[in-house]
């Protein structure tokens, strides 16, 4: 194993690939701002700081924006027989997506023959309904690798890149957890596509058709999740193992354009795994189908009830004294969930809570 | 420059302006190269009271910061820039130091970093430039601080 060293240097070298033009590190941190600027003028969603004193009973608020995220329309889908192929087919899964803010459907099927195979046996499909009539618009596609017996499943279809068409997220499970595949929908023509990871140094995310698993077992959890800093949101791709307590969760960010998956660079940080991520029951903000349903939500149990309406979730604090009282002061920081629970870290809000713990919040508690 | 707070988590406490009261030192952004925002708290019943992000006096573009901006340090490195963050003098007036530097990874100019060194002295709710140096260096030349190690004001602020 190497050092920490090491590993830091790796991700460094690591990090670099990009080139930056023969300009000086203003231009970059221009580049950089400029993304921020862009991503606030695109949401609405307010972040919000809100501050109680406890020793002066003051509660303090401030306000800013966050991002917006769009989310798939859900809609049922409407049964034409075989969705219109010209083959009997049979298991068929179907979830709702957005195609250039419409609604359509997304379908996992098995061709029937004299009879329908088994889960994991035949041959099955991904193909996808665009303008919500029914039939599917796309040539399907072949899925391989579906292993009995739950075989392949339409995962989720979560829009990752907030372009208004949803990603299609296929599963096959295997013994500990699920391998996920994410396709892309086209238009000229209807095609669905696996996106494709042209390049990639790094650990969690290999070059080939975009794939990562979907795990959480005894020494082991893999998964993904939204990160929405960005103009173009990226999938984090994350994986860490659970031996040691903190661990080193190892995460990809991707940025997915069309049908091709950029892999941005990745960090190693030392979390507890008690505030590891997990991946729960949802794909950045789309919930999971089939028995992938059956996750449990990848909310953290660290949450708090401080008395704003809402739970704050995946709370770190701080004990200093902050206003030179002579008693230490307690500085929250979380997420401010959304209609009673916590959710995902692209839903929720930001909070900034200071309370002394000698009195606590008057209706903190943790749940 | 506030928006987007990613992996939010609260950091640290540290007398970064040598008031003799703490200041509560937020992660703003969890990545490979780690944004902080610095919030001043003003108790209630005194002026400008509440949670203050701390603000930037005058423009600072080796930073990417316009006069008024809220103050963010980064540390790490990614795209071929690197960052430190440190702390200069006395316990009660403390200097907060941002170093970065920046190459083109290949072409025109690989060979040459650009070598930032800017000294901050925070005082309330600002944060006021007093010293800035560039330099150039060949990249084979070692960096003039530590990326892997930002340590200042008694705060782990990477890795």
């Amino acid at each position: 194993m190497p050092s920490i060293d090491e590993q830091l240097k790796d991700r460094l070298r690591g990090s670099a690939p990009r080139p930056f033009r023969a300009d000086d590190l203003v231009a970059g941190l221009s580049a950089r701002k400029r993304r921020r600027e862009l991503g606030r003028k695109a949401g609405t969603i307010a972040l919000v700081v809100c501050v109680l004193l406890g020793t002066a009973g003051g509660f303090l608020v401030l306000n800013r924006v966050f991002r917006a995220t769009r989310m798939p329309v859900a809609t049922p889908s409407r049964p034409i027989e075989n969705l219109g192929l010209d083959y009997p087919i049979c298991r068929v899964m179907d979830m709702p997506i957005t195609v250039d803010g419409a609604p359509g459907s997304a379908y996992v099927f098995t061709r029937e023959d004299s009879d329908c195979p088994k889960p994991g046996e035949g041959d099955s499909f991904v193909a996808a309904d665009l303008d919500g009539d029914g039939r599917v618009d796309t040539l399907p596609v072949q899925l391989l690798g579906c292993f009995s017996p739950v075989g392949c499943e339409a995962f989720a279809a979560p829009d990752v890149n907030s372009d208004g068409t949803s990603e299609i997220a296929v599963s096959d499970a295997g013994a500990d957890g699920y391998g996920v595949s994410l396709y892309a929908v086209t238009m000229s023509p209807p095609a669905i596509q696996p996106i494709q990871v042209a390049d990639s140094i790094y650990k969690q995310v290999r070059p080939g058709p975009l794939e990562f698993a979907w795990v959480d077992v005894a020494g082991h959890a893999e998964g993904a999740a939204w990160h929405t800093a960005s103009r173009v949101p990226l999938l984090n791709v994350f994986g860490y193992d659970k031996f040691d307590d903190p661990t080193k969760v190892i995460t990809d960010g991707v940025q997915i354009v069309g049908t091709t998956a950029d892999v941005m660079g990745e960090s190693t940080v030392s979390k507890s795994l008690a505030e590891a991520p997990v991946p729960g029951n949802e794909l950045c903000g789309a919930p999971l189908q089939g028995s992938a349903a059956n996750f449990p939500n990848g909310a953290h149990s660290d949450q708090m009830d401080i008395g704003i309406g809402n739970p704050l979730c995946d709370v770190s604090k701080v004990v200093a004294d902050f206003t030179g009282d002579g008693q230490d002061d307690t500085a929250l920081v979380g997420m401010e969930g959304r209609d009673g629970r916590c959710m995902n870290a692209a839903e929720g809000r930001r909070s900034s809570l200071w309370t002394p713990p000698a009195t606590g919040c008057p209706t903190a508690g943790t749940t | 420059m506030n928006d987007g707070c990613v992996g939010c988590e609260a950091l640290a406490a540290a007398d970064l302006d040598g008031d003799g009261l703490p200041e509560l030192i937020v992660l703003h952004e969890s990545s490979a190269t780690p944004v902080y925002e610095l919030i001043k708290i003003v108790r209630p019943g005194t002026e400008g009271s509440g949670l203050v992000p701390i603000r930037i006096s005058s423009d600072v573009p080796q930073m990417g910061l316009s006069a008024n901006e809220t103050l963010l340090l980064t540390a790490g490195g990614d795209e071929g820039s690197s960052f430190a963050i440190g702390c200069e003098g006395p316990r009660d007036a403390p200097v907060l130091v941002q170093w970065s530097s920046q190459h083109p990874v290949d072409g025109t100019g690989s060979d040459v970093r650009d070598v930032y060194e800017t000294k901050l002295k925070l005082s309330s709710v600002t944060a006021a430039v007093i010293d800035s140096q560039h330099v150039t260096q060949s990249t084979s030349d070692p960096l003039p601080f530590d990326p892997l190690h930002s340590n200042g004001c008694g705060v782990q602020w990477f890795p």
